[in-house]
């Protein structure tokens, strides 16, 4: 067995707390649209509350992947989300998607945010979600310098893995997502340029996610979810997010933090892939 | 402001043991929403477009006004100044029946970055053309095409307006911290709860190209619903356009939800009677309390 204590899945819950950045960083015309800034404010303001109380509910801890300005932002939000036990993970300051970063703007970017969250919570942060899915070729070189134990960022495997630079394995395992565990695939909708349409209703997308659960199980894989409090955070989904997890513990999933997986896997390396990015 | 992570919501009682506070609102704005549209988006407006703004005056309307008399609720109709102009028997016609009437813009304006002179141009117009129909001034705002601009909460306290109804950023109604002692309500919404991400469909421009069936927008907006009335401190403002819920199987599937919500504990009302109660609770004391 892959997974500890009898299971058959590990899953993870990975909460992308963006905020206004989901904003601020698509288009240019959303800095100054008061409503679509007031949509990505539903994520602290209304949205974590609401998911801190369920995932209370089921016992579960879950990771917070945050952008520095939003902890800047909403400090006290930040700080109840580690009070609750959830981890926090690394998410960019501004959210930045640029493929121009260098390695030394990066290295900067990663320093302020371990600090600002270690200042705010008392985590050292360990896991890494780029914002916008965009890696550079020196991001794991990077993590590993930094002291992190997990990415997630790979969508080439059902994972996980552990990832090899030059030839040799590094304490780093890869934690791998897909749009189809993206909640944003389904529930966000925007009239505004680069539009969005053909919003789904929460039980198509539970759905879709409880069909892929069952084959992964099977197969004793994981699934990494990504997860946007400003449009799960909607009583609705939040109520479907609840039953699907209530469905996954009766079926014998795994569910903790990135990190927690993360540290299982380097302590069974024989039991999963090494694989050369 | 109460932003804690903690607090779901400002623990607001809602009247006679009522679970929830629900507004049926309508943005009233037949063919303009189309020419706003298409002004904002850079396309024409094109004829069918513009012909099924026109439903809304022309059948959808109707129907709106008998599936509330039916069940017996008030319910909100934004409307633009140049649709009073146009249609004064319609907007005198909803007032008769004693619902609200609120601001909307004067032709739908939705232009991004004009100059506060300009705006309080538009409310002045319409709120003039508003008043002489139904004899007061609007007290509601719903900007159009939800565009609000840096100085609208200051313009609408000036005009001494009671609420907005513009935000998508909580479940619950809030006051405005601002810096006049009169206070200005927020009544939010969601794009979850505004029929026209479902029903908006047009070979125009990219916009929605797939339609919806009554029963999924009826799944959607019941979950909303039973867990908002499940938190008992929220409201759900729901946003229709009669040229969109106007037609006969879609307003058949709203007075379904308002017979279900009337039946499971929702106070349904108007954003005004909304508004001034939750003035009279001393929400922004709440407010302050919980910060």
């Amino acid at each position: 067995m892959r997974w500890p204590n009898g299971k058959r899945i590990g899953v993870t819950l990975g909460f992308d707390l963006d905020a206004e950045t989901m904003w601020t960083t698509r288009g240019d015309g959303n800095h100054d649209h008061i409503t679509n800034l007031s949509r990505g404010a539903y994520g602290p303001k209304q949205g974590v509350p609401r998911l801190l109380n369920m995932l209370d509910v089921h016992g579960v801890k879950a990771t917070f992947f945050i952008p520095g300005v939003v902890a800047d932002d909403y400090p006290e939000v930040v700080k109840e989300i580690a009070r609750r036990g959830h981890e926090i993970g690394y998410h960019g300051y501004y959210h930045e998607e640029s493929y121009e970063t260098t390695y030394e703007e990066e290295d900067a970017t990663m320093k302020r945010c371990e600090q600002l969250f270690m200042d705010l919570t008392g985590q050292k942060l360990m896991g890494h979600r780029a914002p916008g899915g965009v890696i550079h070729d020196y991001s794991l070189r990077l993590f590993v310098e930094h002291g992190y134990i997990y990415s997630s960022n790979w969508r080439d495997d059902d994972g996980p893995f552990i990832h090899q630079i030059d030839g040799l394995p590094v304490p780093l395992v890869e934690l791998p997502k897909d749009s189809v565990f993206d909640d944003t695939a389904y529930d966000f909708y925007t009239d505004s340029a680069p539009e969005r349409y053909e919003l789904k209703s929460h039980s198509e997308m539970i759905e879709i996610w409880k069909d892929e659960f069952d084959a992964l199980a099977q197969e004793e894989r994981m699934i990494n979810f990504v997860l946007h409090p400003q449009f799960i955070g909607r009583v609705s989904r939040v109520n479907a997010l609840s039953d699907l997890i209530g469905y996954m513990i009766a079926q014998g999933a795994w569910i903790d933090t990135n990190k927690a997986l993360a540290e299982h896997v380097l302590k069974n390396q024989e039991k999963f892939k090494i694989i050369e990015k | 402001m109460l932003i804690n992570g903690k607090d779901n919501g400002l623990k607001i009682v809602w009247p006679n043991g009522k679970r929830i506070a629900v507004m049926l609102t309508f943005d009233f704005d037949a063919d303009t929403l189309r020419v706003s549209r298409a002004k904002s988006k850079g396309k024409t407006i094109g004829f069918t477009d513009y012909s099924r703004g026109l439903y809304g005056p022309n059948e959808g309307l109707k129907r709106c006004l008998e599936v509330l008399a039916d069940y017996d609720v008030k319910g909100t109709f934004f409307v633009p100044g140049k649709i009073g102009e146009r249609y004064p028997d319609k907007v005198t016609a909803i007032h008769r029946a004693g619902h609200e009437i609120g601001y909307h813009g004067y032709d739908h304006e939705s232009e991004r970055g004009i100059p506060k002179e300009i705006e309080r141009g538009y409310m002045e117009k319409s709120e003039r053309v508003l008043e002489e129909l139904i004899g007061k001034k609007p007290v509601g705002h719903r900007a159009p095409e939800s565009i609000l601009h840096p100085f609208s909460f200051e313009l609408m306290r000036e005009r001494q307006y009671l609420y907005s109804s513009s935000m998508k950023d909580c479940d619950y109604a809030y006051i405005h911290e601002g810096v006049s002692g009169q206070r200005l309500v927020e009544l939010p919404g969601d794009i979850t709860l505004d029929d026209f991400t479902y029903f908006y469909f047009t070979f125009s421009d990219p916009a929605v190209r797939s339609m919806y069936t009554n029963r999924e927008v009826l799944e959607i907006w019941k979950a909303e619903f039973d867990g908002l009335a499940e938190e008992g401190d929220k409201i759900f403002c729901l946003k229709l356009h009669p040229q969109l819920i106007g037609r006969g199987s879609r307003i058949a599937m709203l007075g379904k939800l308002i017979a279900y919500m009337k039946q499971h504990g929702a106070w349904i009302t108007t954003c005004e009677e909304v508004a001034n109660y939750v003035i009279e609770q001393d929400i922004r004391g709440k407010q302050h309390e919980m910060a």
